[in-house]
């Protein structure tokens, strides 16, 4: 094989590669691989851009033929896209891994408990370690769930959390995905992929198998039927319909697990219990994985004008018919005002401190914080509590000053609904950008953990990529991008 | 099976049956328009949209290219080929993972290439290749139907879908073109063979009708052909065979048994299709036959969704 310093081609495909002084995935601060990508960089050394371009095209196809897509909201002309996809894999070490599974474990641990406890005995709240206020003026603080106890004390049964790296390699919470998180899909379609177009490279890492994921996630939601269910419960999954944007995730899912893709028209309630509307008949439904929010759930119970629930539904899982995964109002714990919390809950309820940190986090609720802010908004990266898939943020470095006088004057105007954080130095990865040269470019991690009986996180993940240069924004409804994440073994 | 996705399957393959259909019908009248000489364009254009229940576009009543464009392209109309294919598309769509993977490439395809085509201007309709197409296209789609999808449930309201539309299709056809023709008394020999050519055609049944009767053409014979041929698989009998198959083994499939109501409707009109001769059909008046028997779809058509789609909850949970 041609060493990188005489093979011109390997030259220009590297060519400017300069991550600066982000921690690089890949290469250590005097450019050489780190041991676990040696593998991987010598493949790229040995291959020239047209290699690349060939193995993308063949990859796009894949995409396209198999009609993986997104629809991007706001986008008039619409409707469907491929997810933009990055050939390279961002490869995890083995005890990295079993640290990020150590902590996320906790972390799901304390916020499971800290659920329970908020909408039951409230210890948490009358021993002052989370103000009472900031709970209850959550958006997505549910009343209607006060004392109601969930099946084995389950709250969030399918969770993504965001992990980022900073400079000193050390990981951190971004935040945590409570409600709905999606994602999934591409996290296993990518792994088919890339098994497709760099075969020998991932039998030699000896990569862990993700593909799994289905199977536990059935036996989590299998976990979840009510007690008066049958041996095997039947499971289905609600979906908004065709025009949500993660509706090939949801068909994706329904197919790999076998369970019935419904709808809410599809669904009825009578005398607290949910049945389908099958050509046999109605049929009785013991868990419901919903990929609808909370607001849509049930017209009866939250949004009246919301045709996408089942009207009554709400009724059914009170009286412990039907279960939901995940649970009603899970959105509370991860507000990024609440965020700010999650390590002081990990002491309260687990007595043990965090094992990944949280990102520092400014309230600016807190009159001391938000004189902070207000005074460092260029600084500083603003986030609305509520919001997530990246919007309604400000990135301070990369802002105008008009945009800074507006987030002051809402911030002002409501400080509940922000917080602000250092500008992230999020580590980088190589990308083949352009069908020409490989770049550095940002990235996070968003692993997948389930809970039922008991806790499993797939080694592996969804690796976004703010595709940008230099953007911070992984989100692929901002235009991010995915790549394949591989855990060794 | 969930009753939204049996009834998505069902419309999928009737707006793909109702597809093909409606191009068949435009190409074969564009082609008669370049020889007929008695029935004017004008009249011809006006029962080729009775026919295919399209309402006349806002122009003269021989123009062509706007008339076939609107039934070929026109996104307004429901039932334009365009229509079809695109509410077929969306129908599979929505039962993504119910489908092959095959299937709905295929469809996925076809939709985005007609799409395509149909704002590249309107003078193709007058090419007679753009309706080949389109058949050819319908003609792949079931055979990947047939050869990719499990031949159980999902596949008998498929089958249903599609042979429901056809029996009704061609009684439609019948009941406007016989009509039409045999009224017309004083066309004279040669126009009255170009007219039952065309009506043959209609339904691609010149030459499979050629090896029964021979080319002798004659109004009962091809009645006889086109309503109670146990063999060809456009006729109305071939189509009530394969809907009462597919209801039977929807039945079975599904575990609810079929209705009184549905057993009567379909048992009835298959025999009267099996026992009927055309002599008798021809005493009662074929008019009235053919009425009767667009009756009996569509009742077969409302019982089925009752049973097995849009059932009442109240008699279920009773």
């Amino acid at each position: 094989m041609t060493s990188p310093q005489n093979n011109s081609d390997t030259l220009s495909l590297f060519g400017e590669y300069n991550s600066h002084d982000f921690y690089d995935e890949m290469f250590d601060s005097g450019f050489l691989p780190r041991e676990h990508y040696r593998k991987l960089s010598e493949q790229l050394y040995s291959m020239s851009a047209k290699d690349l371009i060939q193995k993308q095209q063949s990859s796009d196809l894949f995409f396209i033929n198999q009609g993986i897509t997104f629809t991007v909201y706001g986008d008039s002309q619409g409707t469907e896209k491929i997810i933009p996809y990055d050939l390279l894999p961002r490869i995890i070490k083995n005890d990295e891994w079993r640290y990020i599974e150590r902590g996320l474990t906790q972390r799901m641990q304390a916020l499971n408990l800290f659920l329970k406890d908020i909408y039951t005995s409230e210890k948490i709240i009358k021993d002052k370690v989370v103000p009472r206020d900031l709970v209850y003026s959550c958006k997505h603080y549910r009343t209607e769930m006060r004392g109601l106890s969930v099946p084995k004390d389950i709250y969030v049964s399918i969770s993504g959390t965001d992990l980022i790296r900073d400079k000193n390699s050390q990981f951190y919470v971004l935040e945590d995905n409570l409600r709905v998180p999606s994602g999934v899909s591409y996290m296993l379609t990518c792994r088919s992929v890339m098994k497709q177009i760099f075969p020998s490279l991932f039998r030699d890492y000896g990569v862990l198998p993700v593909d799994n994921y289905s199977q536990v996630l059935l036996q989590k939601l299998k976990e979840l039927a009510p007690k008066n269910a049958s041996d095997d419960p039947t499971v289905v999954l609600l979906s908004p319909g065709v025009f949500n944007s993660a509706y090939f995730e949801h068909t994706f899912l329904a197919r790999l697990m076998g369970v019935p893709l419904v709808e809410g028209q599809d669904l009825v309630y009578h005398n607290n219990h949910i049945f389908m509307r099958t050509t046999a008949g109605l049929q009785k439904v013991d868990v419901i994985y919903r990929r609808i929010d909370d607001d849509y759930v049930d017209p009866l119970i939250f949004r009246p004008d919301s045709s996408l629930g089942v009207a009554g539904l709400f009724n059914a899982y009170r009286a412990g018919n039907v279960n939901l995964a995940n649970a009603i109002g899970t959105g509370v714990a991860d507000d990024k005002a609440v965020y700010a919390f999650v390590p002081a809950m990990i002491k309260y309820y687990l007595d043990e401190d965090p094992i990944i940190p949280n990102v520092e986090t400014f309230l600016t609720i807190r009159p001391d914080h938000r004189e902070y802010v207000l005074k460092n908004l260029d600084k500083l990266v603003v986030k609305a509590v509520g919001e997530s898939g990246g919007y309604g943020m400000l990135i301070g470095p990369h802002s105008t000053k008009e945009q800074q006088e507006t987030f002051k004057g809402l911030i002002e105007k409501n400080p509940r609904n922000y917080i602000a954080q250092p500008t992230l130095s999020l580590s980088t990865s190589p990308c083949f950008v352009d069908g020409k040269h490989i770049e550095p470019r940002h990235i996070d991690l968003r692993p997948y953990i389930l809970s039922g009986d008991s806790t499993t996180i797939v080694p592996g993940g969804l690796t976004r990529v703010a595709l940008k240069k230099g953007s911070l924004v992984v989100n692929s409804s901002q235009g991010g991008g995915a790549k394949d994440t591989w855990v060794l073994g | 099976m969930l009753s939204r996705t049996a009834d998505s399957l069902y419309w999928m393959s009737r707006y793909l049956e109702r597809a093909e259909h409606t191009a068949r019908m435009a190409s074969v009248n564009l082609n008669f328009m370049l020889e007929d000489t008695t029935s004017s364009n004008e009249d011809r254009l006006a029962r080729l949209l009775k026919v295919l229940y399209c309402p006349a576009p806002n122009c003269e009543p021989d123009d062509i290219v706007t008339i076939l464009t609107k039934i070929v392209f026109d996104r307004t109309h429901p039932n334009s080929v365009l229509s079809c294919i695109s509410i077929a598309r969306e129908n599979a769509r929505q039962v993504r993972e119910q489908v092959s993977t095959e299937l709905w490439e295929s469809l996925n395809r076809f939709f985005l290439e007609f799409r395509e085509l149909s704002v590249s201007g309107n003078h193709q309709v007058l090419e007679p290749n753009l309706y080949k197409r389109i058949i050819e296209s319908s003609f792949l789609l079931q055979g990947i139907t047939d050869a990719t999808l499990s031949h159980e449930e999902g596949w008998q309201f498929i089958r249903l879908g599609r042979f429901l539309e056809r029996a009704e299709a061609t009684t439609e056809m019948l009941k406007v073109y016989l009509q039409a023709y045999r009224l017309d008394s004083t066309a004279d020999a040669a126009q009255q063979y170009l007219e039952k050519v065309e009506i043959l055609k209609y339904t691609s049944a010149f030459e499979p009708y050629c090896k029964l009767y021979t080319a002798d053409l004659r109004f009962n014979w091809i009645a006889e052909f086109l309503i109670l041929n146990p063999d060809f698989p456009h006729s109305v009998c071939f189509s009530i065979r394969q809907v009462s198959y597919s209801l039977t083994d929807i039945a079975m499939n599904s575990g609810r048994p079929l209705s009184l109501a549905l057993l009567r409707l379909s048992g009835k009109i298959k025999a009267m299709l099996d026992y009927s001769s055309a002599d008798e059909i021809l005493e009662i008046g074929i008019e009235k036959f053919l009425v009767d028997l667009e009756k009996s779809c569509a009742a077969i058509h409302t019982e089925m969704d009752e049973l097995y789609i849009q059932y009442s909850i109240g008699t279920e949970l009773r």
